[in-house]
């Protein structure tokens, strides 16, 4: 059945062995473009197979209620490499670092921690995956090294992930500062330790938890003038998480108290 | 050439009837919730993630437009007879086809530039700075809709030698994930040591659609100073990519009968 000619209402057409050259050709110049670009472009980001997708396993023993909070649906990011979504993926998987890190661990003994209080056994692999999602996600890495050095004190699990930063981001020198943070820290040259801190604390990209972790070493050694002094920063600064304004009043008033200004 | 206009404008219009325009309701209540919801769950990147939230959802919202109005483009017309009383008339199939495609690339242009203004004005409105990655978010739109050109070809033929809405769809989508996963396929090819499937991973990597040539959305700062490699050579890839596949649309839909 036939209702219309094949060319439609006018018969202005290409030769028919001419207009298969068209699309030949177009292929060819397909392939040699691909090629082409192929040798200059660099793929930034690790392949699929270092994707970390299972750290429920670990704690498959575990009850439901005590795995680490976020740490199962590791599978799901696959599915944002397929539509290349990686960025996306990764800041979800962000989401769960935070909700993790910020979860009350439940323990037999009936007793649970604090925010960041816990042990967080799942903290660098939670972190890793992220970072393999997307390794330019700086701040990944410098919270991440910030929470395992001085909130769970496993220093060496952050040289680990510091590692990898340096590894995908060799020109982000930042790093190196909290690597040599770290150093002192292991090496109980506190004085050393604070003075990369404090050279840490002064970028715009740093971690606000890094400079709550100076703040209260300064309290610790009883230096409450510049424990102060970070606190009321951190409760200047417009991108402070609403958390940590609210331990940066609570500190200011205590300090406040202790160098005997009320107010 | 202003045959093609007409049904291009022709086309536009008809998107629009068929309320295209509710694809930027449910955009703009996906932007709403994001930004109450990320505001208090994502600590001090914010910002970063309403720009990923952001870009993903235009360019995600925009490919299933894309692919659903493409898909139906030519079917619709034909099931409903339409199509005779355009080709009756002293137009090409060439003018129709390439006036059809351009019509429906405009829709879609158009409500992408409305979301990537809303998304922006949300963007500053939360304080993000343009001096520092206004450019990479430019850049990042435009090589977007690059791969929406070039995934709405690759639809457009699938329909004309489909038959079949559904069937076009699952292959166009089959090739936007392959297109994004053809990085991880050069992976795979490097660890396979049969030849013969080497050679067919490496084939396969070759003549699939690159993505991930035009993600300068997912790739952000590590394109920072490649960015002449991204405009042009990407470019330059979506243009031939999307000719040829339009060229071969437009060889199944001469011989296709009515």
């Amino acid at each position: 059945m036939s209702g219309i000619s094949k060319d439609g209402g006018t018969a202005r057409h290409f030769p028919s062995g001419a207009l298969y050259l068209v699309p030949a050709a177009l292929l060819a110049l397909i392939l040699f473009i691909s090629v082409k670009i192929e040798s200059s472009f660099v793929f930034p980001f690790p392949p699929f197979n270092k994707l970390i997708f299972n750290i429920a396993d670990e704690f498959s023993a575990l009850t439901s209620y005590d795995r680490p909070l976020g740490s199962e649906g590791g599978y799901r990011d696959l599915g944002g490499v397929l539509i290349g979504m990686r960025r996306l993926t990764a800041d979800i998987a962000w989401i769960s670092v935070l909700q993790y890190y910020g979860s009350h661990e439940h323990h037999e003994e009936g007793h649970s921690h604090d925010f960041a209080g816990g042990e967080y056994p799942a903290l660098k692999k939670m972190i890793l995956r992220v970072t393999r999602l997307d390794p330019s996600f700086q701040y990944a890495y410098l919270y991440g090294a910030g929470a395992l050095t001085f909130g769970t004190d496993r220093p060496e699990e952050a040289m680990e992930l510091l590692r990898e930063g340096i590894f995908y981001n060799p020109t982000y020198w930042r790093f190196r500062l909290y690597v040599g943070a770290i150093l002192y820290k292991k090496q109980g040259q506190f004085g050393n330790m604070i003075a990369l801190l404090e050279d840490a604390i002064r970028y715009p990209d740093c971690p606000t938890m890094v400079k709550s972790i100076l703040a209260n070493i300064y309290k610790e050694k009883g230096d409450y003038a510049r424990a102060l002094k970070i606190w009321l920063e951190v409760l200047d600064n417009k991108s402070s998480d609403n958390w940590y304004k609210i331990q940066a009043e609570k500190q200011i008033g205590e300090l406040g108290k202790k160098l005997g200004n009320s107010d | 050439m202003r045959k093609i206009f007409s049904i291009a404008r022709y086309t536009f219009i008809g998107n629009f009837r068929n309320r295209i325009f509710l694809v930027l309701v449910l955009f703009g209540l996906m932007l709403l919730g994001a930004s109450v919801l990320l505001g208090l769950l994502s600590q001090e990147q914010e910002l970063r993630m309403l720009t990923d939230l952001g870009l993903a959802a235009i360019e995600t919202l925009s490919f299933l437009t894309a692919i659903f109005l493409m898909g139906n483009l030519v079917l619709e017309e034909m099931e409903s007879k339409t199509i005779y009383l355009i080709l009756t008339r002293s137009v090409s199939r060439g003018e129709y086809l390439l006036g059809r495609f351009l019509g429906t690339m405009v829709s879609v242009l158009s409500c992408y530039v409305i979301m990537t203004a809303a998304h922006l004005a949300l963007l500053l409105a939360k304080g993000w700075s343009p001096e520092k990655e206004g450019f990479l978010y430019f850049l990042s739109v435009f090589m977007s809709f690059e791969k929406i050109v070039l995934i709405s070809a690759l639809s457009l033929l699938f329909s004309l030698f489909s038959s079949s809405g559904v069937v076009s769809l699952v292959f166009t989508i089959f090739f936007w994930v392959l297109g994004h996963f053809s990085m991880e396929l050069k992976f795979l090819a490097g660890e396979i040591h049969k030849g013969y499937l080497k050679a067919v991973f490496k084939f396969v990597y070759y003549i699939v659609p690159h993505f991930q040539y035009m993600n300068a959305r997912d790739l952000w700062v590590t394109v920072a100073d490649k960015m002449t490699f991204y405009l042009v050579e990407g470019s330059v890839y979506t243009a031939v990519y999307s000719a040829f596949s339009l060229v071969l649309a437009l060889l199944i839909f001469r011989k296709k009968e009515f």
